[in-house]
């Protein structure tokens, strides 16, 4: 049992009035399986923290209240005291492991508080079974996908048989198929009575795991909502509780009618796995014309190493002056796809046509912009308004670039931090302001690499707006996204690679 | 505050100890030409003190710099220097430590210094080329690439040479520690990454 | 061969490639030393299924000694300097180079932990060490993605503005460092990672039989260097 009494919160560095966690009174039942959403800063996060020590044995703070773990008192006990029962699994599938093998990832935990190593190997091969980690043992952390990283994490945390596992953001890196195995995991644990608790946006995995949702805001638990209730409830329901939607089927089905199977493409060669899906639009004009406003691919391979080719395109159109959504599945080379476009990486025996044009890669990198997964690499500067105002047209006035900036931060939902250091923000914030100097760049063909990951469902909208907006203006927009509420709501195109 | 170090310290160090090694190894490889061998320790020092700066932004604690000094000499013995590296390395780090505590873990004019001093660790680099491992060294060199390389070499290192090289890299190290503040003044101030 | 070498013997095998390779002599029977020294990598590298690689390094090798029996007998002067230092840059630093790459792929980060903590290696040294090992490949990601940003950005690696670049590469490096070793220390600490426990390892190292015959080659080497050799000892 965990039990929060009276729990508030503030962080060191938070120097506002209100703490990041008020008044927190809450008894979670062994076997329970809690998930905690509500808009990003909300205090979800902390709240897991709270729990396996993170807060304030790691991030400091202030903290009143009594929080009982299992009916003990988790003041006084270091974080790795309370690690031997309770699992925690993070959001970077990149900077949670300390090892660079999984079998040494899986084992680590175990060897850190001395159990003895012919226990620890029996209680690996259990898990590996149980969790169907076969083809991830003895493997390089470095040649995993997000998805199987995310499967070791979980797997690393099973080894010690904790009561309690934690999980903070555990999909926001994953695509489809990833998420579906992390439920397949969550069911497994839930079926054997652990105490789960998620701090999630993303809700449609969960829909049939979950004994109590809480709607988190402002550090405040704003609503309990039970599994029954969860069960009638409809997307528009949670769209007014400004959550993400339990069921994306709904708009899964609209996807795929946009998504129209016109003539295919070739396919890519033997190895190549990819070939693309020939895709329309929903004004039903051909896309088939090389002279038309598209983009035509006619041939583009790339390969990371010799053993794999990640691409292998072969005639594929993509229209202009659209929204248009890239899908498919993990390591398909959605992103290698649009880095080769934008032209920051070079393709092989590339042949790319913009409107029957042929365009080089140098030509498209000075027309393209693209924003990573990953934005912590593409902010250069010390102040967000500068990472906007620094790719402008340099014939506008710092004046005018300033009030357009401005313009585009506001937007964006991200007007008060203007001044701030892009470093001072918050994950959700970073990926905005990296979306927002890719629009500020003025550059006609924007690429986009899953921007809504980790995106609560406000800021969500807010994005899919801005998407609107630079089709209004013009711009073409290629999104590589998963998220089928995104999609709906300002795609215009889907294109599937295989 | 707690002054024993923790988990959290240790995996700072390793991770700044990596990158701040990276930074001087790849230039160094720059350094066998045997004009630039003297000065590429500016470089080494300069680009060498940006990850030291923000090591330091990490470091409220006595001994970080002092185990960095002593991975970077271990790592310079598995380069194939003389075992004594370590003792140089180590005493590089020993004194930024003291210099860092007598900054009280946060002044920029102390941090700037411990960038310099830290970079003394470079003399563990160079110490093949001088005083008593100098002689065996060029007659080895001589004997398979012939006096006119070895002259070379022999007239651009004689043994005060080697403070000089010291003292180059230093320089490279408080210069690049200069840089650093600044960058880090308009930045991980603004941030809020430095307390 | 199905036994992994240990760790510390190939840490031992690193240190004696680079002392012979770096100082050592190099003519008469030091050849042939040397050659040995060579030949360590190689046979690693074939071990390991690096059949392309074993064969790039043979290539190498054989131009540079080719080389440098070459030019020693027929060039003199300013062009004799240049041939060797380019030659002398590779013989001396490939080999160690190399084997500094075997030892970390193929050691895992438990193995030398354990390889460590069996030496009597204090945590405190211990724990930031296996990190480095780990970082290194995390640092070339790392500079991977900033090599594309700031391409797309239009900022060159050797831009017009040394310092503007610079920055631009420290500046997003520093941010995703932080953010890693900030979420590193976090993952550690709640996977019972602490400074003063006693761990266990479920890592198998040990010295078997190839571990003595390459041992054995090392100090045979190793003596030959102290004791003819002149050079630098360890």
């Amino acid at each position: 049992m965990i039990k929060f009494s009276n729990v508030s919160f503030k962080y060191v560095g938070n120097k506002t009035e209100k703490g990041n966690l008020d008044d927190i009174d809450l008894t979670i039942a062994d076997g329970e399986f809690i998930v905690l959403t509500g808009e990003s800063g909300c205090g979800k996060t902390t709240f897991t923290r709270l729990i396996n020590g993170l807060v304030p044995g790691y991030y400091h703070g202030e903290v009143t209240g009594n929080i009982e773990v299992n009916g003990e008192n988790t003041q006084g006990k270091s974080i790795a005291e309370l690690g031997r029962n309770i699992g925690s699994v993070f959001q970077n599938p990149r900077s949670q492991f300390f090892n660079v093998d999984t079998d040494s990832e899986l084992a680590f935990a175990a060897e850190n508080i001395g159990v003895d190593p012919a226990q620890i190997l029996r209680s690996m091969d259990e898990v590996t079974r149980d969790l169907d980690l076969e083809k991830l043992r003895k493997r390089s952390i470095f040649e995993l996908s997000g998805g199987e990283k995310q499967r070791i994490a979980c797997g690393s945390v099973a080894v010690m048989h904790p009561k309690t596992v934690i999980l903070d953001e555990p999909s926001s890196n994953l695509d489809r198929e990833s998420i579906e195995q992390l439920r397949t995991i969550l069911g497994i644990w839930k079926k054997e009575g652990k105490t789960v608790i998620i701090a999630e946006h993303r809700l449609y995995y969960l829909r049939d795991l979950v004994d109590r949702l809480l709607i988190m805001k402002n550090g405040k638990i704003e609503r309990i909502i039970d599994s029954d209730e969860i069960k009638r409830m409809s997307a528009d329901d949670n769209k007014k509780l400004g959550i993400r939607p339990f069921d994306e089927q709904e708009y899964i089905e609209k996807a795929k009618r946009k998504t129209e199977r016109k003539t295919a493409g070739n396919s890519g060669d033997e190895n190549g796995k990819l070939a693309a899906e020939q895709s329309g639009d929903e004004t039903g004009k051909s896309v088939a014309e090389q002279s038309g406003d598209e983009i035509f691919v006619s041939q583009m391979d790339y390969s990371y190493n010799k053993k794999e080719q990640t691409l292998a395109v072969r005639n594929l159109h993509l229209p202009l002056n659209r929204v248009v959504a890239i899908v498919g599945k993990n390591g398909v080379g959605k992103s290698t796809l649009i880095k080769a476009l934008c032209g920051i990486l070079k393709a092989r025996g590339e042949k790319v046509y913009l409107k029957g044009e042929e365009w080089k890669s140098k030509k498209r990198i000075k027309n393209c912009y693209m924003v990573f997964q990953d934005v912590n690499h593409q902010l250069f500067t010390d102040s967000v308004l500068s990472e906007l105002t620094i790719g402008m047209d340099d014939k506008l006035s710092d004046e005018k670039k300033k009030e357009e900036a401005e313009k585009i931060l506001k937007r964006l939902g991200l007007e008060e931090f203007g001044e701030s250091h892009p470093m001072a923000l918050s994950g959700g914030q970073k990926q905005r302001a990296a979306i927002a100097a890719c629009v500020a760049s003025g550059r006609d063909i924007l690429f986009l690499d899953e921007p809504t990951s980790g995106m609560d469902e406000m800021n969500m909208l807010r994005l899919a707006d801005e998407m609107k907006h630079l089709k209004e203006l013009g711009k073409s927009v290629f999104v590589v996204t998963h998220d089928y509420e995104f999609i709906d709501e300002c795609c215009d195109a889907v294109v599937e690679l295989k | 505050m707690n002054k024993r170090l923790e988990v959290k310290d240790l995996i700072n160090i390793g991770i700044y100890t990596a990158l701040h090694f990276l930074c001087v190894f790849i230039i160094a490889m720059l350094g066998f030409i045997p004009q630039v061998l003297i000065f590429a320790g500016i470089i080494e020092g300069f680009i060498g003190a940006i990850p030291l700066m923000l090591f330091l932004t990490k470091t409220k604690k006595p001994g970080m710099l002092t185990i960095m000094g002593i991975l970077l000499g271990v790592i310079t013995v598995i380069m194939g220097r003389p075992w004594q590296s370590i003792l140089f390395a180590a005493g590089a780090g020993i004194i930024s430590d003291i210099v860092w505590k007598l900054g009280n873990y946060k002044s920029p004019k102390a941090a700037v210094v411990c960038c310099g001093t830290m970079m003394l660790w470079m003399g563990a680099m160079g110490l093949p080329l001088f005083f008593s491992f100098r002689d065996n060294y060029l007659a080895s060199l001589e004997e398979g690439y012939g006096p006119d390389y070895v002259e070379v070499i022999r007239s651009l290192t004689p043994d005060w040479m080697f403070f000089v090289m010291i003292l180059i890299a230093v320089v490279g190290g408080i210069l690049g520690g200069l840089f650093a503040k600044r960058l880090l003044h308009k930045h991980f101030e603004k941030a809020g990454m430095t307390e | 061969m199905t036994r992994k070498l240990d760790p510390r013997t190939k840490l031992f095998l690193l240190i004696v490639i680079n002392v012979v390779m770096m100082t050592g002599k190099i003519s008469g029977v030091f050849f042939y030393v040397r050659l040995a020294m060579v030949a360590i990598p190689f046979v690693l590298m074939l071990k390991n299924k690096m059949y392309s690689g074993a064969g790039i390094y043979v290539a190498m090798y054989t131009y540079v000694f080719a080389l440098e029996g070459y030019t020693m007998e027929s060039i003199n002067g300013v062009l004799l300097i240049i041939i060797l230092f380019t030659t002398g840059m590779v013989s001396r630093f490939l080999a160690g180079g190399m084997m500094a790459y075997l030892v970390m792929k193929t050691t895992t980060v438990s193995e030398f932990v354990t390889a460590m903590e069996r030496m009597h290696v204090p945590k405190v040294i211990v724990i930031p060490f296996a990190v480095i090992f780990r970082f290194f490949p995390t640092i070339k990601e790392e500079w991977q993605d900033i090599r594309y940003a700031m391409k797309m950005r239009g900022i060159g690696a050797g831009g017009k503005n040394i310092m503007q670049t610079l920055e631009y590469v420290t500046v997003p490096m520093a941010m995703s460092v932080s953010k890693i070793a900030d979420e590193l220390s976090a993952a550690s600490m709640t996977k019972c990672l602490s400074v003063d426990g006693k761990r266990t390892h479920i890592a198998k190292v040990g010295f078997s039989w190839p571990d003595l015959i390459f041992a054995l080659c090392a100090i045979g080497a190793l003596a030959m260097h102290i004791f003819y050799g002149g050079a630098i000892t360890g």
